[in-house]
């Protein structure tokens, strides 16, 4: 590999981060997770850092963004920078959950389909798998909505159900390529028993491949959860959600922009950094 | 006289390929390994070889195959009939196995230390500190230089060679009495197949263990090991010490040493055996070389099986005509 470290050597541990970072993506990933630390450190220090509360009346509504209030105030006259930040577990949260969960679930199911030998279950969960991809998310979230009722909670259990299916199929194209690798055969020929080559050995070589993929996923949920708020689906207001801020704020679009405009920001903010991160992880990859 | 590590006696493995349908793969291997000894298998691509290692190490059962008659000793178990539970047992603990293409040997998502003290732990309990130090005195048997740096690396950070010592590693682990070394420098350069050959020699004479290697190169097995056993289209054809190369009694033998290729001393045009060796399921009755042997008679392929004939000490032939061409 031309990019690796062509030769280890005994360096300090300052050295070797500047190596690091100086390597193919270096700067990308540095500055995602930066953007991304930024936001999440905001949401989760909001009620220190900022004077006033998330569902509190500081003043005049519709007060437009000044010293005080750098983004403003909205039609009922709360903060809301303090909004914005105060959105953060609820987007981000949400968006973490139905990412992590579908992703552990998707690649346990497909490492177990996998090493499966008997061929009906293999049919069986396969056809499952292809039967759920073939529906397109959003669309089957809203219509799973309707019989759940809205509610962040419902959005995670709604991509809990319908997710996992990729990652399954992620995970068992890559579990059936690795357990045909020299390393597998390897362990095996070393003695060790079939419970630990497949925790030990196949597990981490899949995973690799779909938290990849739950990388970029966690973008276009972060959209999801943000659109169906938006739509009325999952938060509503008042609840203090980016895609239900920018919902509220849209009847006020042509007196004051700051409404939509700066939850807007945010989902733009955290979908870059995560872009940042992924784009600089495939340079790292490719090595360019 | 003890008894040798191995004993491999008409040793014959089938593949299903289907239900009904078998095909013979190994069909007379006979051979024994004594302890300590360093023995060449050697025979074209489909001769058997490789199965014939798979048996050693009780991983038949996964490409389908499996023994279907003769013997499979060692030291005293019965391999024929060892179950998983005995495998376990031996698999890695007393056989162990450095396997083929050394360049994806490793799991590449772990640290050449996390793969040694897998290893290690095989066997009995050890703390971690223990373990470490076994990792770092494997690492040395090896001759990996700076262990210590090398134990926290991940597979990528080292070359071809470098993996095949960390497998080796690993398969000494445990100290066993028997390697099977199949084919351990395909895809390495020349200077580097030798250096692990030398390592081998080494770990064999420092541990008293038993080697098995198995390779396409005459040559290399003439130069390092003590005995040779050739194989073709499924059957031993000759055993004998690899100092009576030249004395050798079967015309395949000697086919494959003219068929060398002499660096030091070109001899001109490279010979080459003629034909190819007969289809696997196709084997003609009698001698199986007999479509390409120059030496050819009727008798040949007169009696079903040919056995090993002793014709000296340590020298066995399965070939009829042997007194007639070496007069």
């Amino acid at each position: 590999m031309s990019n690796g470290r062509a030769f280890a050597t005994n360096s300090s541990r300052k050295e070797r981060i500047k190596e690091w970072v100086a390597r193919p993506g270096g700067s990308g990933i540095i500055v995602g997770i930066s953007m991304f630390a930024i936001i999440t450190i905001m949401g989760i220090f909001h009620p220190l850092l900022s004077k006033y509360g998330a569902d509190e009346f500081v003043g005049d509504s519709l007060l437009p963004p000044s010293f005080a209030h750098p983004m403003g105030l909205d039609q009922l006259g709360r903060d809301v920078m303090t909004r914005v930040f105060a959105a953060v577990p609820s987007d981000l949260g949400i968006a973490f959950l139905g990412v992590s969960i579908p992703l552990i679930t998707g690649t346990v199911i497909g490492i177990m389909l996998g090493i499966a030998q008997n061929k009906y279950f293999v049919t069986l969960v396969s056809s499952l798998i292809d039967g759920i991809n073939a529906f397109p998310l959003l669309i089957v979230a809203i219509a799973m909505v309707a019989f759940l009722g809205p509610g962040l909670i419902n959005v995670v259990i709604i991509l809990s159900l319908m997710s996992w299916a990729r990652y399954a199929r992620i995970a068992r194209t890559r579990a059936v390529v690795v357990l045909q690798q020299n390393y597998i055969e390897a362990a095996k020929l070393m003695g060790y028993s079939k419970k630990r080559i497949v925790i030990r050995h196949v597990a981490p070589n899949v995973s690799s491949e779909t938290l990849a993929y739950a990388l970029s996923d966690f973008i276009l949920v972060i959209i999801i959860v943000s659109g169906l708020s938006f739509l009325g689906f999952a938060a509503r207001p008042p609840a203090a959600e980016w895609g239900a801020m920018i919902a509220d704020g849209r009847t006020f679009l042509g007196q004051a922009w700051w409404l939509t405009i700066f939850p807007g920001l945010a989902i733009c903010w955290s979908a870059i950094s995560l872009s940042f991160i992924v784009e600089g992880l495939s340079r790292r990859d490719r090595g360019n | 006289m003890t008894q040798p590590l191995v004993v491999i006696d008409h040793l014959k493995i089938d593949v299903r390929v289907t239900k009904a349908r078998r095909l013979a793969i190994v069909d007379s291997a006979t051979f024994n390994i004594e302890r300590g000894q360093f023995i060449g298998l050697i025979g074209e691509s489909g001769s058997g070889k490789t199965m014939l290692c798979r048996s050693l190490v009780g991983t038949l059962e996964r490409r389908g195959a499996y023994i279907s008659g003769g013997t499979l000793n060692f030291d005293g178990i019965d391999l024929v009939a060892a179950s998983q539970k005995d495998w376990r047992g031996i698999r890695g603990k007393r056989i162990g196995y450095v396997p083929q293409s050394a360049l994806a040997g490793p799991n590449p998502v772990m640290t050449i230390g996390a793969q040694l003290s897998e290893a290690i732990r095989q066997g009995e309990k050890m703390d971690s500190k223990q373990v470490h130090n076994r990792a770092i005195e494997l690492l040395n048997i090896v001759k990996i230089h700076r262990p210590e740096l090398v134990i926290r690396q991940y597979p990528y950070e080292l070359s071809g060679g470098m993996r095949q010592r960390v497998m080796i590693a690993c398969a000494i682990a445990q100290e066993p009495q028997l390697i099977v070394a199949d084919e351990p420098t395909t895809g390495l350069d020349v200077t580097v197949q030798a250096e692990i050959m030398d390592l081998l020699q080494e770990i064999r004479k420092d541990l008293n263990t038993a080697i098995i290697l198995v390779s396409h190169d005459l040559l290399l097995i003439n130069e390092i090991c003590d005995d040779i056993v050739v194989m073709h289209a499924g059957v031993t054809v000759e055993k004998l010490r690899s100092s009576q190369i030249k004395d050798t009694r079967h015309p395949y033998t000697q086919a494959l040493y003219n068929s060398r290729i002499d660096i030091v001393e070109p001899r001109g045009k490279l010979v080459t055996i003629k034909g190819q060796p007969p289809t696997v399921g196709a084997w003609p009755s009698g001698c199986r070389f007999a479509g390409r042997c120059d030496f050819v008679k009727d008798s040949c392929s007169v009696e079903k099986e040919i056995p090993l004939i002793t014709v000296g000490d340590n020298h066995g032939t399965a070939c009829l005509q042997y007194s007639e061409i070496w007069k």
